[in-house]
């Protein structure tokens, strides 16, 4: 019993072995404990009994778990990148009433109506200022044509005179 | 580590991973949820495992980190005070305590975390103290020092239930 003293001690001083510590465990789940160990086999059955307390089960690993990780992380990525740009549409089109007016000659115009009236108005005249300003580029295509035209009547007149010249020499 | 392997080394650990997570969260619930999520995050590093030295020190410790991490959600760490710890005992769970076994296993939950946990590792799972020093990241020294307090604790715990149970006959 003196053994089992001193391994009492030695485990409460957080000193002791595993192999003690067993042996300890050993004593206290047999039969013949001494009076005045009584008390503390309580405590040494206690880890025993909580040592065959098993784990629920458990759903084993695939090799694909990382696939299917990575795939729903893209899913994901996607699906908000989906919905940030439902919501910015969402809120560029959106018309808000606050904004439905015009500034001409720094003066508001509030009516939406008279508004996009004079806006179109005033996109009608920007495209014909811009229609007008490509007229000279148009006549200079007509030009660039026609020189092309020169060019060839003139190459066609060198061929002509080529084979002049040519017969002439055979004659 | 292949898919195999990792399922066998997790299977042989789980039954350890399972009883820390529930002496941590003291819900078996939580602990089975606490399972699932280790055992995804041990698998994304799969790789990682075969260069491992230690891996069930590493599953072990993986887990302490995760339970630690949802402890402190939780209850704001209030739950790794001793104070707290020490008066977290209410009539109910005093009149189911009314087994000795239960009655020490009682007062060993209520003990702080890290004296729990080292016990727990210690005693039940029967680790060597290098082991729970590294699952712990305390010195072995610091380990011993923790599990001499747990130790002495429960023990004066003990004499002093004898104690009161015996006043208790001789006033009767």
């Amino acid at each position: 019993m003196e053994r089992i003293d001193e391994l009492l001690k030695k485990y409460f001083e957080g000193t002791s072995t595993l192999a003690e510590e067993k042996e300890l465990k050993t004593y206290f789940n047999g039969e013949n404990i001494a009076e005045n160990h009584v008390i503390y086999k309580s405590l040494f059955c206690l880890f025993e009994s909580e040592r065959t307390e098993i784990s629920p089960s458990i759903t084993p690993i695939t090799e694909d778990e990382k696939a299917k990780k990575i795939n729903r992380k893209i899913i994901l990525l996607t699906l908000s990148g989906i919905a940030a740009c439902l919501l910015a549409i969402t809120v560029i089109r959106t018309p808000s009433l606050s904004e439905d007016y015009l500034i001409q000659h720094g003066k508001r115009i509030n009516n939406p109506e008279l508004a996009q009236q004079m806006a179109r108005k005033k996109l009608e005249k920007s495209l014909a200022v811009v229609t007008r300003r490509l007229e000279p580029m148009q006549t200079l295509g007509k030009v660039e044509t026609k020189m092309e035209k020169i060019e060839k009547i003139e190459k066609i007149n060198q061929i002509k005179q080529d084979i002049h010249n040519k017969l002439s020499k055979i004659k | 580590m292949d898919a195999s392997m990792f399922n066998s080394l997790f299977t042989a650990l789980s039954g350890k991973l399972y009883r820390l997570a529930k002496s941590m969260l003291r819900h078996a619930e939580e602990a089975e949820d606490a399972l699932q999520e280790v055992q995804l995050k041990l698998w994304e590093k799969h790789d990682e495992l075969d260069t491992v030295e230690n891996p069930e020190g590493f599953a072990m410790r993986t887990m302490r980190n995760l339970c630690l991490d949802k402890i402190r959600k939780v209850h704001d760490t209030s739950e790794l005070n001793e104070e707290l710890i020490s008066k977290n005992k209410n009539p109910y769970e005093q009149t189911e305590l009314n087994d000795l076994t239960d009655r020490i296993k009682g007062l060993i939950d209520r003990l702080p975390e890290m004296q729990r946990s080292i016990m727990r590792m210690r005693d039940v799972e029967e680790m060597e103290i290098s082991e729970i020093a590294y699952i712990m990241n305390l010195t072995e020294n610091a380990v011993t020092v923790n599990l001499s307090r747990a130790r002495t604790k429960v023990k004066t715990q003990i004499l002093n239930e004898l104690q009161a149970t015996n006043n208790t006959i001789w006033n009767e």
